[in-house]
């Protein structure tokens, strides 16, 4: 674990046995960000409610994938294929560097790297990936993929957000009306009509470039800016699959929604030796 | 309890290699070493200070005293010191310290039972042997309260900006007592004592067992084992032993077990219904979510 000075907004806590986080405390925000998977599992702009969504199940035991927060698949989505394993790819169970923090009256700025290991650990060719972490009264997030070795390489990349709804019967999500999207429980194509309501198990792939959705709740109005992204899931696996998904209570479906940032199946990404990519995303409340 | 130079010495070694159950920032700590001699020094300097010592969190500051006082490029610390604004005293932090900049230093010793029978890696699920404290709670106000005290008051102190925190919560955890409590000697406790340890890969430093169970164990063992009730200030390491202290006292306490007046090994004892009462605890507080 490799981390650089810190910034007097942010400090470095570890509780034994679970995993090393970075707590922020600005003021504008409150923030956590676990070390291994670079992952952010908390964030509440000052005198707003808690804007992403952690299971209470999750026990932040190390090697384990936090479900919560902003999980970053890579390099790719779902299951993998031989000779790969592992779902989602494997940067989001690995300790990621820390390499700069810089603040200011707006936000804290949090630069991480992974490191160069875990690429060859994983046979996976020579990369580089750099995630940047924006926290202030929005919290924007950049994932930087360049492609150090000599051949092609093929990416998948969602950063796979869970949002707070308090009660999914009472949530709404916008920005998607006339969008196709591929059923990812059927495999059938269709046409959104409207708001999407949730009332049963939902997996979409919406193909829908660089949009904006927005999710309504009791809590209020949370706006997600997709960039640099040409598609987005909304997931919510409801009562029978809750059941049997780790680090997840079997109610917890009725208090978040996934809306997921991302590029994935016909959307995956190509890239040549030398190139990179970028994938953000931007949320806070309205 | 007048403490000997020799106990006071263990107990600096203690607090620097003593498992760290929380922190934060304990990678901008020092790299910490310790000279016998100057610590033989700081006692006889200090010895009435030590000796006056009761409560074990006070002792331990004094002992992180002597270690920081030790330290070569430590140029400067205060100790204590009440964060008074507006003639409302907001805390108190445990030191002050330079090293080319200003630290602040906030310390705490644990001792954490878990009642489970597998113990677990929530944080929530760790209590104090009086089932009072948690592990979970006391980190929160460590994070939440006592390493803010001078993010924005550091000019009450004399400073000009904030200094760096590191807050350091040293201690012991017990794992519950599977199969040690019906030893006959000694040397079958300490292996299935550490074949236990060992099934958690030693992330846990003791054991507990409820007073039935430490009453079958003085039954069963055999009578070269003598029993000794720790003084709470004992709970790191052993005073010279005390005679009058061999009357069991009322849960919990700390039993050392002793061979010709010599420390073979130790654990907690809780109360019998401790283990159901901090179950129910945790329950009733699992309502509340916790992260971390």
């Amino acid at each position: 674990m490799n981390i650089c000075s810190l910034s007097s907004f942010v400090t470095l806590v570890e509780v034994a046995d679970q995993l090393p986080y970075l707590d922020i405390q600005h003021p504008k925000c409150h923030g956590k960000v676990a070390l291994q998977g670079a992952h952010l599992f908390h964030f509440q702009p000052t005198n707003k409610p808690e804007l992403i969504w952690t299971s209470s199940a999750v026990d932040f035991k190390p090697g384990t994938a936090i479900r919560g927060g902003v999980p970053i698949c890579w390099p790719w989505f779902g299951g993998a294929t031989a000779p790969f394993k592992g779902a989602h790819g494997f940067v989001r169970t690995a300790t990621w560097d820390l390499i700069s923090c810089e603040q200011s009256k707006e936000s804290v700025q949090l630069t991480f790297a992974l490191p160069a290991n875990v690429f060859a650990n994983n046979n996976w060719p020579k990369s580089k990936l750099t995630y940047v972490l924006t926290l202030g009264e929005q919290c924007q997030i950049e994932l930087l993929s360049e492609n150090l070795s000599d051949q092609p390489i093929t990416i998948s990349q969602a950063l796979h957000s869970y949002f707070n709804v308090a009660d999914i019967n009472n949530a709404q999500v916008s920005g998607f009306d006339q969008c196709q999207y591929k059923d990812m429980l059927t495999g059938q194509t269709h046409t959104q009509s409207g708001n999407i309501t949730i009332d049963q198990e939902v997996d979409r792939l919406y193909w829908a470039q660089d949009s904006a959705t927005d999710i309504k709740s009791p809590l209020g109005e949370i706006r997600l800016t997709h960039q640099q992204s040409q598609s987005a899931i909304v997931w919510n696996p409801w009562i029978e699959k809750s059941i049997g998904l780790s680090n997840f209570n079997n109610d917890d479906y009725k208090t978040m929604v996934c809306i997921e940032t991302a590029n994935v199946d016909s959307d995956q990404i190509e890239l040549s030796p030398g190139e990179t990519s970028k994938i953000s995303a931007l949320f806070g409340w309205l | 309890m007048k403490i000997t130079q020799q106990k006071f010495i263990k107990d600096c070694q203690w607090a620097v290699n003593a498992p760290v159950l929380f922190s934060i920032n304990k990678y901008q700590l020092p790299k910490l070493t310790l000279d016998e001699t100057v610590l033989e020094g700081f006692y006889q300097q200090h010895i009435d200070n030590i000796q006056r010592q009761t409560r074990l969190g006070h002792y331990f500051e004094v002992l992180w005293f002597a270690i920081l006082n030790q330290q070569h490029h430590i140029d400067a610390i205060k100790q204590s010191l009440a964060i008074t604004v507006d003639k409302k005293t907001l805390g108190e932090i445990d030191f002050l310290y330079r090293l080319k900049r200003w630290f602040h230093l906030e310390l705490a010793i644990k001792f954490y039972l878990c009642p489970y029978e597998v113990p677990s890696t929530f944080s929530q699920h760790w209590v104090g042997p009086n089932n009072i404290d948690r592990l979970d709670l006391k980190s929160n106000r460590m994070i939440d309260h006592q390493s803010k005290l001078l993010l924005n008051n550091f000019q009450t102190v004399g400073l000009n900006e904030p200094p760096t925190t590191i807050a350091l919560m040293q201690g012991v955890r017990f794992i519950k007592d599977v199969h040690c409590f019906e030893s006959q000697t000694a040397q079958q406790f300490l292996s299935k004592r550490h074949a236990l340890l060992l099934q958690f890969d030693q992330r846990f430093q003791n054991i507990w067992m409820s007073l039935y169970q430490y009453k079958l164990l003085q039954r069963s063992m055999h009578h070269n084992i003598k029993w000794y009730y720790a003084h709470k200030l004992e709970w790191l390491t052993l005073n010279s032993v005390a005679p009058h202290n061999k009357v069991c006292p009322l849960p919990p306490f700390m039993v050392i077990a002793l061979n010709n007046q010599t420390e073979v090994f130790r654990f907690m004892v809780t109360a019998d219904n401790w283990q159901q009462e901090s179950i129910h605890t945790i329950d009733q507080l699992s309502n509340n979510k916790v992260l971390l």
